[in-house]
């Protein structure tokens, strides 16, 4: 018969119990065995570390695909919040020339009529043009602010603050309804979009039409 | 470490026609291709099963946790070279006798060399676990190790594969190819021996 093994003998000390069983729990590493396996020529075991591995390459190819989206979102975000649409430039420009105006001192004069442009969707219920002096063929609601900055809301959603003068909203059909072109060509370029000859440019310099002589370019 | 030339070697005994693999002369030519896919089934299934069974043994016999791969490495490199002479069912204790042999072989060849074992280095793997488990359990198998080892030579087979590996002393008759009465007296001396050796332990280490 044989008898109880230590392990299980209610007699056998503490100490003889716990070396024994430190020495039953003692196995060799996945690592271990994964080496022994291919020194060993056991393709199976040695291809199952291989494709463990190949499966740890291919889950990290989806991680990659995220990463490349979550980019493209930010740079696609980034591109959309630094696009202007040309109402929201338009306004912009006029803000600009306005404070160099009010810098140059004839603010009084010319912002005296200061509008605040709200360009509107079809759909939306607008003011007819013939209620702003200011009116042109995009639907803007002119109301006199005596040169109070004002609110221009673009309907597309990114507000914007601008001052917009009556004499810049002229200056602005004008320039909207000639072609584009570069800075250069449009500073020597006519309303019609011929260029200036070098004396009807020497001829115009001399004063412009508020009165000034204008600043050398 | 395992040795590097010794690397695919099971594969270049199974393609080789003057291995013990190699079949009965009156096989045929779609038998022969089959044969040695199921020797490497059956190796590998060896290998997966008693591995950590050879393992252990090796450890108890006397080998160091630094050479135990070359060691495991020879046991399996045996059992491929002989595994048509390995009867069905009686795997287990094939390794076993040539796990006793190579331990026999490295214990040799450490007092040869006078080496000193690297079990105090921790394998990577267990830098995860507990520092304190880690020392414990490394305390305890380097304890039971030196006791184990300070037994008998005859007993201590019979101690391992029955305290060890909970073979019973039939088992352990077969395994060994030893009359059961002479399993029983040495498991009976071994037990002694190792509880013996425990008290005085306990009683030294005692304040």
């Amino acid at each position: 018969m044989t008898p109880p093994r230590l392990l299980e003998d209610p007699q056998a000390s503490a100490l003889a119990k716990t070396l024994l069983r430190a020495g039953q729990d003692e196995e060799p590493s996945a690592p271990r065995r994964a080496a022994l396996a291919g020194a060993l020529g056991l393709g199976s075991l040695a291809g199952a570390h291989a494709v463990s591995s190949a499966a740890v390459v291919s889950s990290a190819a989806p991680w990659k695909l995220a990463v490349a989206l979550v980019v493209g979102a930010s740079l696609g975000v980034l591109g959309v919040a630094s696009w202007t649409p040309d109402e929201v430039s338009l306004a912009t420009r006029a803000t600009r020339r306005a404070k160099v105006a009010t810098a140059a001192g004839d603010g009084a004069a010319t912002t005296a009529r200061a509008a605040v442009a709200v360009t509107a969707p079809a759909s939306l219920a607008v003011p007819s043009p013939a209620a702003t002096p200011n009116a042109s063929g995009a639907p803007t609601l002119a109301v006199s602010t005596n040169g109070a900055p004002a609110l221009a809301v673009s309907t597309n959603g990114a507000p914007a603050l601008a001052v917009s003068t009556g004499r810049d909203q002229r200056r602005d059909r004008r320039r909207d309804a000639s072609p584009r072109r570069s800075s250069r060509a449009h500073r020597n370029a006519t309303p019609q979009g011929q260029p200036r000859s070098e004396r009807s440019r020497r001829a115009s310099a001399i004063y412009d039409d508020r009165g000034a002589k204008p600043r050398r370019r | 470490m395992i040795n590097s030339p010794r690397r695919g070697h099971l594969a270049r005994v199974l393609a080789s026609p003057t291995t013990a693999l190699a079949l009965p002369p009156t096989a045929d030519a779609p038998k022969a291709s089959a044969q040695p896919s199921q020797a490497e089934a059956r190796l590998r299934a060896m290998f997966e099963q008693y591995l950590g069974f050879v393992w252990r043994s090796l450890r108890r016999l006397g080998v160091a946790d630094a050479a135990a791969d070359d060691a495991a490495q020879e046991v399996f490199i045996v059992a491929t070279r002989r595994l048509a002479s390995i009867e069905v069912g009686k795997e287990k204790s094939f390794l076993f006798g040539v796990a006793m042999r190579v331990a026999a072989d490295a214990r040799r060849s450490r007092t040869r060399r006078r080496e000193e074992p690297l079990d105090s280095v921790p394998e990577a793997i267990d830098r995860a676990a507990a520092a304190d488990q880690m020392v414990e359990q490394q305390q305890a198998r380097a304890l039971l190790d030196r006791l184990v080892g300070e037994l008998a030579e005859d007993t201590r087979p019979v101690f391992i594969l029955h305290e060890l590996e909970g073979l019973t002393m039939a088992e352990i008759a077969v395994f060994l190819d030893l009359p059961p009465g002479t399993v029983a007296s040495r498991l009976r001396r071994a037990r002694e021996d190792f509880t013996q050796r425990v008290a005085t332990l306990q009683k030294r280490s005692a304040p």
